[in-house]
């Protein structure tokens, strides 16, 4: 019985000349994003690569030096990209993409594409994610606005309710009449998709099971606006009053809650600005230990320390480089002060999430965005995990370096150079993503919020039909 | 004041009105009569030139109604099937309004006056459309015919719907309008009506204006007879 | 008779319940947005006052310090913190190059929350050092801000259609519109006169609400009447265009349903498709220059230079005459910096190229992109609106240039002193360089957004002469 309501939904639906023009058209914008997105991608990828192996060949090459100067030369570490991020590209471009490691300091990541592009940047990209998210919805909208209004416009709602049907069964009937053509434009993109992603080269590791998660997300965003739309065309006696309450509804989901939940995050648990937290790091140091000055308490104290260890009067008669190895502890406190602060930034982006967590459950297109970044990998906590890494191997870098000195140098000897074989002997970056199942784990308030918005729809749906007016 | 040469009006090969002529002077009550679909609507629509003729001419007041579309309907008033108004205005907003628009500017109290002459009681007048029933509002067309001091009246079908009171109420307005002259063209289903209130009846068919005859020429019974033989 | 129609067009609207509920909701948003705009620029003023006051403090500190030391009131601290050492100034009490907000600048968010509106420059570091993004959460930057600007282009589109979507379609489900066309008028003239009596009233709330919000908010657009009349016209074309718009699909005669949808189409494809298309485009055939490679090639042009250090000081002393030692018998207390200092010209300007040759590249990329606003009126309306708010790219690149050119005054008030062994004295801190800002010099864009708009209407109006041409009463009335 349902399905034959609604395989006469869908015949109505697909004999509209509205539905073929949007359906064809919504076709063509998702090849067109995935077309272009992969353009886009490839050039820039194919500038990192290029950027990777300068970084590494200024190492690498940098020639004979001291390796603490060789510290203060640093090099890169690079963002990796993942094919995911070609279907939502997240904050990807509102965060940098490169960090500089140096001695003493750890960077904020640089050089982000939306600082170099024009303000039209700030409407959005044509990625895929674009058209899932935003417009499909409104497609769905479009073809279900009047599914209940139109038959108590003509009347037929009586015929039907005359023949015993169940207001539910018919209700039923009518999703799938809705769902069918959403899934007819999903699965041909989902397969595309895949084809598309699994044949990128040089594109990192592609999952076919994180590409199935996503679509699944966005099946179940779509199952929820449906419902949304069903609930209003029942509710209403015009189809004209439907549609733009649904319009309605569209818009504060889509556009007016997500600036919303910024303006209360920002308000709430506002970040400081770039000057005042390299005040507040700089405050911080001056009082530490700060490695070049020996002249400083802490590290008289340690001299203290080491030279009872040791068993001797001088740092001369130490048997390593006393500065180099001052200036590894200083390294460390440097790095233990920076890990703070940023800690203190983590700390306020957490809250700030939980913000978006709670305002979640007014519009169901927040936690399908943050779902679909995390597994895209293109969200800011994927981010948080890479510049982690970075400064982890910054901190073993320059570790290496001035361990080397403690160990090859005498006290006092700045003419001591080390050459290729130690900077070679620093492996390049590499940058393993957390799995999916950490990543899932990250994200399960998303998740509940939007099975959530899933079962609460059908209810509130359940309760509306159930009760609804035949005429 | 109102004449047909020869038009006609082709839809995609179909003949919606093949080419009639007819007249109807000053005074004259023309009604045409036949079956949904035989081209009555059609002909009082161009007469309205809400549609274009494929062949011939309709003229009121002897000028070409595609030729000179607004001074044309200067001269007369339409009264639709169902008279729809806007519900959000009175009765008397909605006839000043319209008056507006052809240009007639009166004081209040005529307005109420054409209102009253029309039939329409005077509790109504300043109600809100919304609260009009369909004779309610064809009072308010007729109201407007007087207002416009019309000299041509286009009706499709005015008494469908009517109980027998407010059918007979309009008759009476329609016997006072054509006694002072205006000329008036009415599609109906109603031969009683016809004969009662016409002058002139016609009888079309698929498009052809079958039969011409004066209402003094005939009685009920035999008009039955011959709208009969004529639909079959 | 226009005048007759408007009063009666007037009292229909002003009867409908919907309408008002509308226009109200609409003023609710735009103070809501105007708010948001005021507390983004109240806190980043607050965040300038308070280091421009931190700094005033400094001053005074120092000096203080310096009279007390000079009178030998206290003890000689070490070099690096005796406030009678220049380099000691130069490094940290740096001034606050500050970028005020322009009078408007709360009606767009633009750029403002990418980039930092302060820097203190330092007479140490490169240019290309200087970091002028700002801490946030770049969520934030990908859902935007919920501004004036956002409400003007996303969400008076919206308004304006739902105003005039039915406006002929309306009366003809209805039936109204048989009565109307039976009476002696020109169609085109009666609809054109419904909608425009429609713009008049919307545009007019719309200005009211918006001068209402700046108001409250102590904005003072009475004082700076120049930009809020742009401001207005602007809106006011826009509202016209999306008016127009509505007519001319009103002119081909569909049902209301259908000309909500192919309206909503419109909107969709001029407000969402096309700058979210011309922006992916665009930066796939003509993409931003790698600042990764410059960056690489910076470095190695820096590498180079640093190898001939010490020449680089013989060299410096050459050209630079009379920084060479007065007095060679005494230590410059600055040697370490006099070096830094004539390094640091060699390598900018070895380098000066790679990033002539970078900026030259964006700013072509840029400006090539920029053409691309004339696409969308909403493009266009963000422009003029970003160059209004003083939030445009354009600003803050020309801030980001005052920074580099205080950096550079700032170092060579210190240099020749520096060279010449001087010390700091407390009076100096009265002739110390000092910024303030002007952003007369940002080329503004709001004329061509503004002819843009026009040209938008012009095509509209166009269009609706050619669909009132081809239609004929038939496909209105559907007879």
């Amino acid at each position: 019985m349902i399905l034959k309501i609604a395989l006469k939904e869908l015949k109505e639906i697909v004999r509209e000349g509205r539905f073929r023009i949007t359906a064809i058209t919504l076709f063509a914008l998702l090849l067109a994003a995935l077309f272009v997105s992969k353009s886009y991608y490839t050039s820039v990828n194919a500038q990192h690569s290029e950027a990777k192996k300068n970084a590494r060949s200024e190492w690498v090459e940098q020639g004979q030096k001291n390796p603490h100067s060789a510290a203060h030369y640093g090099t890169y570490a690079f963002k990796p990209k993942y094919p995911l991020s070609l279907i939502d590209n997240g904050v990807d471009k509102y965060t940098g993409v490169s960090i500089y490691l140096e001695a003493h300091k750890r960077n904020e990541a640089q050089y982000a594409a939306a600082q170099d592009q024009t303000a039209l940047s700030r409407f959005g990209d044509l990625t895929p994610d674009f058209v899932l998210i935003f417009i499909v919805p409104l497609f769905i909208i479009l073809i279900g606005f009047n599914a209940f209004t139109r038959e108590r416009e003509s009347g037929t709602l009586r015929l039907l309710k005359s023949q015993g049907v169940s207001t539910w069964k018919l209700t039923m009937g009518k999703w799938l009449g809705l769902f069918l053509p959403v899934l007819l434009i999903a699965i041909p993109v989902y397969v595309l998709a895949a084809l598309f992603l699994a044949n990128i080269k040089d594109y990192g590791q592609f999952s076919l099971w994180a590409l199935t998660l996503l679509f699944g997300v966005y099946l179940i965003y779509y199952a929820v606006f449906i419902n949304i739309t069903l609930f209003v065309s029942s509710h209403f006696k015009k189809s004209n009053v439907a549609f733009v309450t649904l319009l309605g509804i569209w818009m504060v989901s889509c556009l007016a809650m997500p600036k919303i939940s910024t303006a209360i995050a920002d308000k709430l648990y506002p970040y400081p600005t770039q000057v005042e937290f390299e005040e507040q790091i700089a405050v911080d140091k001056k009082k530490g230990l700060d490695g070049h000055n020996p002249w400083n308490t802490e590290a008289k104290k340690l001299e203290e320390e080491t030279l009872k260890k040791y068993g001797v009067d001088s740092v001369q008669q130490l048997p390593f480089n006393w500065d180099g190895f001052l200036m590894q502890e200083g390294e460390k406190h440097t790095a233990d002060i920076y890990f703070k602060h940023y800690q203190l930034l983590k700390d306020t982006y957490v809250n700030q999430t939980n913000v978006y967590r709670s305002t979640a459950a007014l519009s169901p297109f927040l936690p399908t965005r943050f779902l679909s970044m995390a597994i895209c990998r293109t969200d800011y906590t994927s981010h948080w995990d890479f510049a982690n890494a970075a400064e982890n191997y910054r901190i073993e870098l320059v570790g290496k370096m001035n361990g080397d000195m403690a160990a090859n140098s005498k006290y006092g000897d700045w003419d001591y150079l080390a050459d290729d074989k130690l900077w070679s002997s620093v492996p390049d970056f590499q940058y393993e993503p957390a799995s999916y199942t950490t990543v899932i784990r990250q994200n399960t308030s998303n998740l509940i919020t939007l099975l959530a918005w899933l079962l609460l729809s059908f209810a509130a749906l359940y309760g509306a039909v159930t009760k609804m007016k035949t005429i | 004041m109102l004449e047909a040469k020869q038009l006609s009006k082709t839809y995609q090969g179909k003949e919606a009105l093949k080419p009639t002529s007819f007249t109807v002077n000053k005074g004259d009550i023309f009604c045409l009569l036949g079956a949904n679909g035989a081209g009555k609507t059609t002909t009082i629509n161009l007469f309205l030139n809400f549609i274009q003729p494929s062949g011939g001419q309709a003229l009121i007041g002897g000028k070409d109604v595609v030729k000179e579309p607004i001074e044309t309907k200067k001269l007369l008033t339409y009264i639709p099937e169902n008279l729809m108004l806007y519900p959000n205005l009175t009765g008397l907003e909605n006839l000043e309004y319209f008056s507006g628009l052809a240009s007639k500017k009166y004081p209040k109290e005529e307005f109420l006056k054409f209102l009253t002459e029309a039939g329409l009681q005077a509790e109504a007048h300043d109600k809100r459309i919304s609260t009009y029933s369909k004779g309610m509002r064809q009072k308010v067309g007729i109201a407007l015919a007087l207002a416009k001091d019309a000299q041509v009246l286009l009706l499709d079908e005015p008494t469908s719907g009517l109980d027998p009171k407010a059918s007979n109420e309009f008759s009476e307005l329609l016997t006072k309008l054509s006694k002072k002259g205006v000329a008036t063209l009415m599609a109906t289903h109603d031969l009683f009506r016809a004969k009662e209130t016409g002058t002139h009846i016609g009888m079309m068919r698929e498009g052809s204006l079958v039969e011409q005859l004066t209402t003094d020429q005939i009685n009920h019974t035999d008009l039955e007879k011959l709208y009969l033989k004529h639909m079959n | 008779m226009l005048n007759h129609a408007i009063k009666y067009e007037w009292l229909n609207l002003l009867r409908d319940r919907w309408v008002m509920i509308l226009l109200i909701l609409f003023l609710g948003i735009t103070v809501f947005a105007v708010r948001n705009g005021k507390e983004k620029v109240e806190d980043r003023m607050a965040t300038i006052t308070k280091e421009k006051e931190k700094m005033v403090k400094l001053d005074r500190k120092m000096a203080a310090d310096i009279d007390s030391l000079n009178k030998n009131l206290k003890p000689a601290p070490e070099a690096w913190k005796d406030p009678r050492a220049l380099d000691n100034i130069g490094w940290n009490a740096p001034r606050v190059v500050a970028m005020d907000a322009q009078p408007l600048a709360v009606i767009s968010t633009g750029q403002s929350d990418l980039f930092t509106h302060y820097a203190k420059p330092k007479i140490y570091g490169e240019a290309y050092t200087l970091g002028f993004s700002e801490l946030s959460n770049p969520v934030q930057l990908l859902f935007g801000s919920f501004d004036l600007a956002f409400v003007c282009i996303y969400l008076l589109p919206l308004l304006v259609l739902g105003f005039s979507y039915n406006v002929l379609s309306s009366e003809k489900e209805s039936g109204v519109l048989r009565l109307t066309l039976a009476q002696p008028i020109s169609l085109y003239q009666w609809l054109f006169g419904k909608l425009l009596l429609r713009f008049f009233i919307l545009t007019s709330i719309v200005v009211a609400s918006i001068l209402f919000s700046l108001t409250i908010f102590d904005i003072d657009w009475l004082g700076n009447r120049g930009a809020a009349t742009k401001l207005i016209l602007l809106v006011t074309v826009y509202i016209f265009f999306w008016f127009l718009i509505s007519f001319l699909i009103n002119l081909l005669g569909n049902s209301s349903g259908s000309n909500a949808v192919t309206l909503i189409a419109v909107w969709v494809v001029f407000v969402l498709l096309i700058p979210s298309i011309i922006s992916q485009t665009a930066n796939s055939f003509y993409p931003v220059p790698s600042r990764t490679i410059m960056i690489h090639e910076y470095r190695e042009a820096k590498a180079l230079a640093e190898k001939k250090a010490d020449e680089i000081l013989k060299t410096y002393y050459r050209e630079h005459p009379e920084y060479a030692p007065k007095d060679t018998t005494q230590q410059n207390q600055y040697s370490w910096w006099l070096g830094n200092f004539a390094a640091s010209d060699v390598i900018n300007q070895s380098v000066q190229p790679v990033l002539d040759d970078y900026n030259e590249a964006l700013n072509k990329q840029q400006s090539w992109v920029n053409r691309l606003r004339f696409l969308s009126p909403a493009i266009l309306l963000q422009d003029g609106l970003n160059d209004l708010a003083g939030t445009s790219p354009a600003h803050y690149t020309d801030f980001r240039d005052q920074v580099i050119a205080f950096a550079d005054t700032w170092r060579h008030y210190f240099i020749p002193r520096m060279f010449n062994n001087e010390k700091m004295q407390a009076e100096d801190f009265g002739s110390l360089p000092t910024h303030s800002y002007s952003s007369a010099q940002v080329p503004s864009h709001y004329p061509a957004d503004l002819m843009g708009l026009l040209f938008f209407l012009t095509l509209t109006v166009a269009g609706s002469v050619w669909v009132y041409r081809r239609n004929s009463f038939e496909n209105v009335l559907s007879v």
